[in-house]
């Protein structure tokens, strides 16, 4: 019996060791779990569909610069410049226009979102020969990532200046205390030769399914904008840079040379006459009536005369911000008094020619502009309704294309922005209309806020007028006010119902009259904030009161009241620290080597 | 033929009763039980025929009947007195007198996957006594536990029923990571919060490592271990308790009126020298109500909130069993309601409130003298209804929508609005017009245990045991959410009638219907051998465990979240007990996840721990301390939880990437970009913790004093690379993850009781507890800022920066002659003066320095009491916290920083604004926009966050009912009690646990009256 329990014992026991053994043979899987099949980079570009949405991914760096009030959309540059106010507090544009912004500011991140651009195209230039596609479609591609990654670095030069150049994509374990800033002309440099390549290897243009991707006249025209802001005096032997150099010596701004005019120039006519060579040409609406001729580019998408636009969707908050509150809209696109001010009369002749210290108005008698009073009569082609205050009657065609004023007609009725009208301050909440105008350029008149339709908005980046202009200045600058120069500015000024300019003009003259045509022409298209920057001129520009309608009075359309020059902001620009913006605090901890732009 | 078959079940009952009652029949010992010191009955006290299962318990008259063999021996056992064995032989009749219990110490611990008696403990391990728990009458267990035990750090941050869960945490924390203890329920991970109080036998913290290593790579926060009751030999005991509150929300933010806001519009106008908004008239009308619509006064708090609401807790247990099977069975019932008013015209609830139903049953069945079995079953249903705006929307619009903007309802009845976009939430219209959401929580837990007894197959002391649980959770969400009209009231026109905004602002739309669904389930297998045998003065146990847990989510969204969760390990034990006066242990866990890259799956977790109980030398002759022993260890304990991020070391492709339109008519094309950057070298945070503990009695139990002081070093804390410029192009979100950051953590707790009854039978108790911890981050991988002192190394783990206010600028030349302070154009008198930290002459950024304390407390202590005469009890319990900090800032503090008109604005800035009247104000001045100088973090918003709050309060009154009643009511409980009763504070204004800003979904103090019966 004894015997019988210990063999028990002893067979349990063998039992229990058998089991310990066991166990551990049958776990070793147990952990052995991962997904299965997913995607990585090899495989993205075994297979072409998934290697061109590899590309469509870095498509989405352009920055969409239609949302101008808020950070992410990446465009400060129409609030902070003298176009603008936007009243929404939120906007970047007031951290600029205050000059209450550091190197510990992160917003808008246009720093980090273009290398992340440029990250993705170096991967795709990378990778694509391993894709499984004919040479001629990757040729197109090619030429589609070389283009996307020089517009990131222009994006970034155009507010850095010298910028690290992105030529590869970075590894993990690589020394990022070697990455450094370029100097700005080895930058350009970069971009131009970039473009000549993507030129080389894209078409003139696409089909309509393909509209929005990279064709030759994009990749042309950022080479002569790129030339021609090389060539300015920010950048060419700007004398405030001189000694800025980086940490080992580096000089990062180049001497004056005066050949880079002419370069600009040049690449400026390549575009201009590669582009009309094949149907590009500037916009004319069916009627030539000179409003619609201008307010249609915009409107039309892909008409002859983009050369590279950004799709945007349905933007709608671009239409609510442009759009009055009893629109439904939040009414914070503000064009300031100056702009106002800036556009000229129908007979070419410029209302205002300065002002006084008290803020008033020197009015050019002249031109036929009345600053008190209202208009009997509506203009004959509904420019504006009778009733309206005489500063608004008899200006240029783009003028009324271009502004939102008080009485305007907006969608079949009345704009009423005076205190107590229907989108006047007293009944709008934080956002409201802080100048007593709104943007009216590039704004649907068709969408309808309140039953949420919309069209699809489009940014254009480049279009042949842009061209005419880049050309003339570059032209003049390098060889004086040639024909070419009288031909290319006239022709915008005949599209927008203008007479041309006077001949006989002085270089100096030129370029006065080349400047303004360019900030009225060009007028919220983000040019203005860059070419008050590279032509040196903010300081003067930037740094002033800027004015407004008085819309905490009023209670009807002909109220003197509301018609009072009022400040709506005090603006800061110290130079030259605001030229430039700061390299990110944060990033320059990360790596010591990207010296800081100066003042900052 | 029913008769029969009613029959045929009272038979069956009745040979269930044989079965149960007849196992051995010798003879029948009646007797009764008293206390030895007064000599009252005591009911309750388990007698059991030693050597075998057989026993009972005495009735509430003391008496019990028992059969037993002539030469037995019965066992009179009952918590707090001293255990007695009387032999059997002749007598019939046995009356005991139980000795009160002068110590504890034969108290049994919970510990990991185990039970030790309390004299050998070496690990610092704390529990509480769960009656003390139970007199938080709340339905979230987690917030009964602030202060209750040493070591345990806890801050509720919400009322909202549903989520009203407090954040808990085991010694304060050691990383940055997850801070989350592990928290076991019956030995299972389980969550907290849906928990039944009622069903809890025990409640204790594990927080060494001496006591965590044996959860390996998950018991670096530490442990929460927690049983449910089970049943136990005797008659079926039948419970009933109810228990019935009134909520009070304990805190509201105090808002100014229309007057004064329209008056405060004016005055940051002047302030910045432009025209004023509001006439005298118009700011009269205000005040006088004569035009509520065009001039509204609107307490939207008071609109849309109540003042009191109701819960109610229901429990019935069943409880009882015999030497074969022992069952305990709980139902509990649960209702708590919100705080939100509602509309009557509308046919559906809209008011927040949380239904739950539990149910539990434990089922231990004593298959033969060596197999013992265990069955747990547990089920809760979890419904909730909550308004069609969820209440993160709504306190966020109560803060927003200014009691001037528009009036609640417009004179047509229809909701007021405007049409700015943030004027569109009017609060009454989010709570009572924008439908509702109906929840339906399913929780499914299962248990099943058995141990067997190898004592004389194998070898004295061996045991095996096994453990199987399966759980299931299931939610789904219904939303019927309704886009309501809103209308904008224009006043009226010549004719008087009513204008409206045309068209309105927004059209009524049907309501919506939505479902979203949530399930996950896990499964927990472990088997363990344990050892357990004296050797003379030796005591020596062992133990080896096996366990594995795999836990899906079956709703994930992605092929990642998808797959399963798994763990397996090994768990082992050793210890050594001379005399009870030497005690060593080593304990070790190893254990692996999936989560991690092959070959660096497993890691290894040892601590070893030592006690020496100079008490019972024989040299120890203090009489007045029975017990003294001191105990250190030290050791490694693990912690994975990373976050919920997975497959850290894979570098893959995100297929829904950034996207982009082509073509004239803007089709949608996806893109592929970078999801994860891969690190091929990613593991587990280890934490390296030593402890040294001191336990100490006086006077025969009378006093007990525990204190532990800790320090714990964490490395290989889980971050994202900080070093990886954005140059190179990286999403931030793709940065690998690697095991950089490090983190110490240390400090005390402490624990002191006092107990004791007099021979009047006067109980009084006091117990107060003590936990003190630091923890500060020791390397991260941040680049090097510019200024060493805005660096986190060196502090403590979410320590705020911020800027350091010196008061307010007086005047102009006070302006001029100070630093230029770069947020702004230009500062006026009543604006922030900041002190310049760098000496640059320029206030910005690089001023802040650290301020405050983090936001969880580093110190916490609790302090109590209860005393209980001739069935009179009286307790209470107060909860405190120092050294934390809170910013009471946010919009309402920054009057207009979003616009004149938009948020409301506290009365606590209101009245301790800056004005040229007051330049010794508390607040900066109110300016009529964004003032990007004042409203940023910096001290003069810095509150400290520390309290002391009476957290409960009970009286009873216990009612033993008579013999003659036996059959059916045994006693009565009568009860109130309060929670969060009284807070003392530096803050006032909001509830000091609330997070950043000006308070959420507030706190509730409940005043809760209940009966409990005993049949």
């Amino acid at each position: 019996m004894k015997n019988i329990a210990l063999t028990i014992k002893n067979q349990f026991r063998l039992l229990l060791l058998s089991l310990l053994v066991l166990i551990p043979s049958c776990t070793k899987d147990y952990l052995k779990k991962a997904p299965d099949e997913d995607l990585d980079i090899k495989k993205v570009f075994s297979e072409r569909k998934y290697a061109e949405s590899f590309l469509t991914s870095a498509y989405n760096n352009i920055p969409v610069m239609l949302g101008a009030a808020d950070w992410d959309q990446r465009n400060p540059f129409t609030g902070a410049s003298d176009e603008m106010e936007i009243t929404f507090l939120g906007a970047y544009s007031h951290l600029l226009n205050s000059g209450a912004w550091s190197a510990n500011d992160y917003y808008p991140d246009v720093w980090g979102f273009m290398y992340e651009g440029i990250r993705k195209t170096n991967i795709f230039l990378e990778n694509v020969a391993l894709v499984p596609m004919p040479d001629e479609d990757r040729k197109k591609w090619i030429g589609e990532a070389t283009f996307l990654r020089a517009f990131f670095h222009f994006m970034l030069a155009r507010i850095y200046g010298p910028i690290p150049i992105g030529d590869h994509s970075y590894a993990l374990n690589e020394d990022y205390l070697k990455i450094r800033r370029q100097p700005v002309d080895k930058v350009i440099e970069f971009i131009a030769s970039e473009c000549d390549k993507a030129a080389g290897m894209l078409d003139w243009s696409v089909s309509t399914d393909k509209l929005g991707r990279v064709t030759k006249p994009a990749a042309l025209a950022l080479k002569a904008q790129a030339l021609l802001y090389m060539a300015s005096p920010l950048w060419n032997g700007n004398p405030d840079y001189a000694g800025v150099k980086d940490n080992v010596g580096t000089a990062l701004f180049p001497a004056y040379d005066k050949e880079r005019w002419k370069q600009a120039a040049i690449a400026a006519k390549a575009c201009i006459d590669g582009a009309e060579a094949n149907g590009y040409k500037l916009y004319r609406s069916a009627s030539n009536d000179p409003v619609r001729n201008y307010q249609e580019v915009f409107i039309e998408r892909n008409n002859a005369e983009v050369l590279f636009a950004r799709n945007a969707g349905e933007h709608s908050h671009f239409e609510r911000c442009s759009n009055p509150i009893s629109y439904g809209g939040y009414s914070i696109f503000c064009p300031t008094q100056e702009l106002i001010d800036d556009y000229e009369m129908a007979n070419g002749q410029r209302p205002i020619t300065g002002y006084n210290g008290d803020g008033t108005p020197v009015i050019n008698a002249a031109s036929g502009y009345m600053e008190t009073g209202y208009v009997a009569d509506k203009h004959p082609k509904d420019y504006y309704p009778a009733g309206v205050r005489n500063m608004y009657v008899g200006r240029e065609p783009r003028f009324y294309a271009s502004i939102n004023f008080n009485g305007a007609i907006w969608k079949n009725r009345n704009i009423q922005f005076w205190f107590e009208g229907l989108d006047g301050r007293k009944r709008a909440g934080s956002d409201y209309c802080i100048s007593g105008y709104l943007m009216k350029k590039m704004v649907n008149p068709t969408s309808d806020i309140f039953q949420n339709r919309f069209s699809l908005n489009t940014w254009i980046y480049y279009r042949l007028g842009e061209e005419y202009l880049n050309y003339a200045e570059a032209l003049n600058e390098a060889d004086g006010p040639v024909a070419d120069v009288y031909k290319y500015v006239n022709a915008i000024r005949d599209r927008a119902g203008l007479p041309g300019l006077p001949t006989g003009l002085s270089q100096t003259d030129m370029r006065e009259r080349i400047h303004h045509e360019r900030r009225i022409e060009l007028a919220f298209e983000t040019h203005r904030y860059f070419d008050t920057h590279r032509w040196k001129t903010a300081a003067g520009i930037d740094s002033k009161e800027i004015h407004g309608m008085n819309i905490g009075a009023g209670n009807a359309l002909n109220d003197d009241n509301f018609y009072k020059r009022t400040v709506i902001e005090r603006r800061v620009f110290v130079a030259p620290k605001h030229y430039l913006w700061p390299i990110q605090q944060a990033e320059i901890n990360k790596n010591p080597n990207l010296v800081q732009n100066p003042g900052w | 033929m029913p008769g029969s078959l009613k029959k045929r079940g009272t038979g069956f009952l009745f040979f269930l009763f044989i079965f149960i009652n007849t196992v051995s029949a010798q003879k029948m010992v009646t007797g009764k039980v008293t206390g030895a010191a007064d000599g009252k009955p005591l009911a309750e006290v388990n007698v059991v025929v030693k050597g075998t299962p057989i026993g009972t318990t005495t009735n509430p008259d003391g008496t019990y009947a028992i059969k037993a063999e002539k030469n037995a021996t019965l066992v009179f056992t009952y918590v707090g007195y001293e255990i007695q064995q009387i032999p059997v032989s002749d007598i019939s009749q046995l009356n005991v007198a139980m000795k009160q219990q002068s110590s504890t110490l034969g108290d049994v611990v919970v510990v990991g996957f185990g039970k030790q008696k309390k004299i050998s403990v070496t690990g610092a391990i704390s529990s509480v006594p769960v009656n003390n728990l139970q007199r938080i009458a709340t339905p979230s267990l987690s917030n009964a536990l602030a202060g209750s035990m040493p070591g345990i750090i806890t801050r509720q941050s919400s009322g909202e029923p549903g989520y009203d869960g407090a954040a808990v945490f085991i010694r304060g924390f050691g990383t940055w990571a997850n801070r989350s203890p592990l928290i076991l329920v019956d030995g299972v991970e389980r969550d907290i919060n849906n928990l039944n109080t009622q069903e809890i036998e025990s409640f204790s913290i594990l927080k060494d490592a001496s006591a965590t290593a044996v959860y390996g790579v998950r018991g670096a926060n530490g442990v929460i271990l927690i049983t449910t009751k089970r049943g136990r030999v005797g008659r079926p005991q039948v419970v009933f308790r109810t228990e019935n509150a009134s909520l009070t929300a304990m805190r509201l933010p105090d808002y100014i009126n229309g007057y004064e806001y329209a008056g405060l519009i004016n005055e940051a106008l002047n302030n910045d020298n432009l025209p004023l908004r509001y006439t005298p008239e118009e700011l009269q009308k205000f005040k006088d109500h004569s035009d509520p619509y065009l001039y509204p006064d609107v307490n939207w708090t008071d609109a849309v909130l109540k003042k009191n609401t109701f819960q109610s807790i229901n429990n019935l247990s069943v409880t009882g069993g015999n030497e074969i099977i022992k069952y305990y069975t709980n139902v509990g019932y649960t209702i708590l309601n919100g705080i939100y008013k509602q509309d009557p015209d509308n046919a559906y609830k809209t008011n927040a409130q949380m239904k739950r139903y539990n149910f539990r049953s434990n089922v231990d069945i004593n298959v033969s003298k060596t197999i013992s079995l265990e069955l747990g079953v547990g089920g809760i249903i979890q419904k909730g209804n909550y308004p069609g705006t969820p209440a993160p929307d709504i306190f966020n619009a109560l803060k927003i929508t200014s009691p001037i903007n528009y009036p609640k309802i417009n004179p047509d009845g229809s909701i007021a609005g405007a049409s700015t976009s943030y004027l569109q939430n009017n609060p009454w219209g989010l709570v009572t017009r924008a439908g509702y959401t109906r929840q339906d929580r399913n929780t499914l837990q299962g248990t099943f245990g058995g141990k067997w007894d190898l004592s004389s197959l194998v070898t004295n002391g061996l045991s095996v045991r096994g453990l199987f649980s399966y759980d299931h959770w299931y939610a789904a969400s219904t939303d019927r959410k309704k886009p309501y009209a809103i209308k904008q009231y224009l006043g009226k026109d010549n004719n008087g009638n009513d204008r409206y905004s045309d068209p309105p602002i927004r059209e009524e739309q049907p309501m919506g219907f939505n479902v979203i669904n949530a399930a996950n389930r896990a499964i927990y297998t472990e088997v363990a051998v344990n050892y357990n045998r004296s050797f003379g003065d030796h005591n020596v146990t062992g133990m080896i465990l096996g366990n594995r847990r795999e836990y899906i989510d079956l709703t994930a969204d992605n092929t990642i979240k998808n797959l399963p969760y798994r763990r397996q390990g090994l768990a082992g034990r050793i210890t050594y007990n001379y005399k009870n006066r030497y005690l060593a242990e080593v304990n070790a866990g190893y254990n692996g996840s999936e989560n991690f890259p092959e070959g660096k799956q497993y890691g290894f977790f040892p601590s070893v721990s030592a006690g020496w109980v100079i008490s019972n030398e024989n040299f120890w002759h203090v009489d007045a301390i029975s017990n003294l022993k001191i105990r250190g260890s030290y050791g490694q304990v693990g912690n994975d939880q990373i976050g919920g991020r997975r497959f850290l070391f894979l570098t893959t492709i995100n297929r829904s990437g950034q996207s982009y339109l082509f073509g004239d008519n803007q089709r949608f094309y996806q893109g592929f970009d970078e999801a994860q950057i891969g690190n091929d070298d990613v593991s587990w945070e280890v934490a390296t913790k030593s402890n040294i503990g001191l336990d100490m009695e006086l006077f025969k139990g009378t006093v007990t004093l525990q204190v532990d002081a800790f320090k714990e070093n964490r490395t290989g804390i889980l971050i994202q690379r900080g070093v990886i410029p954005r140059v190179t192009g990286y999403y931030p979100w793709t940065l690998p993850y690697a095991n950089l950051g490090k983190a110490r953590n240390s400090g005390i707790d402490a624990l002191l009781e006092v107990k004791h009854t007099t021979h009047s039978g006067f109980y009084y108790n006091f117990r107060g507890t003590f936990t003190y911890a630091r923890s500060i981050c020791t390397q991260n991988d941040d680049p090097i800022p510019k200024y060493a002192y805005q660096s986190f190394v060196g502090q403590p783990i979410d320590q705020p920066l911020g800027l350091v206010a010196l008061g307010f600028f007086k005047d102009q030349s006070d302006i001029d002659k100070s630093p230029k302070q770069n947020f702004m154009e230009a500062v006026k008198p009543g604006d922030i003066k900041y002190q310049d930290t760098n000496g640059d002459n320029v206030i910005d950024d690089y001023d802040r320095v650290p301020i405050g304390y983090p936001r969880t407390p580093q110190m916490v202590y609790g302090a109590g009491a209860s005393f209980g005469y001739k069935g009179f009890e009286l307790s209470f319990f107060f909860t405190g916290v120092a050294q934390t900090s809170l910013f009471v800032d946010g919009a309402s503090m920054y009057a207009f920083q979003m616009g004149l008109g938009t948020y409301n604005i506290m009365r606590e800035y209101y009245d301790n604004r800056w004005t040229p009247q007051t330049p010794d104000a508390k607040y900066p001045r109110v300016s009529p926009m964004q003032n990007p100088n004042n409203n940023r973090t910096n001290t003069m918003f810095l509150q400290d966050a520390g309290y002391l709050r009476l957290k409960s309060a009970e009286v009873a009154y216990n009612i033993h009912l008579k013999q003659g009643r036996r059959a059916g009511l045994e006693s009565i409980r009568v009860f109130i009690n309060g929670y969060n009763l009284m807070t003392w504070d530096k803050i006032k204004v909001i509830d000091p646990e609330s997070d950043y800003g000006t308070g959420g979904y507030p706190l509730q103090r409940s005043v809760n009256f209940g009966t409990q019966l005993t049949f």
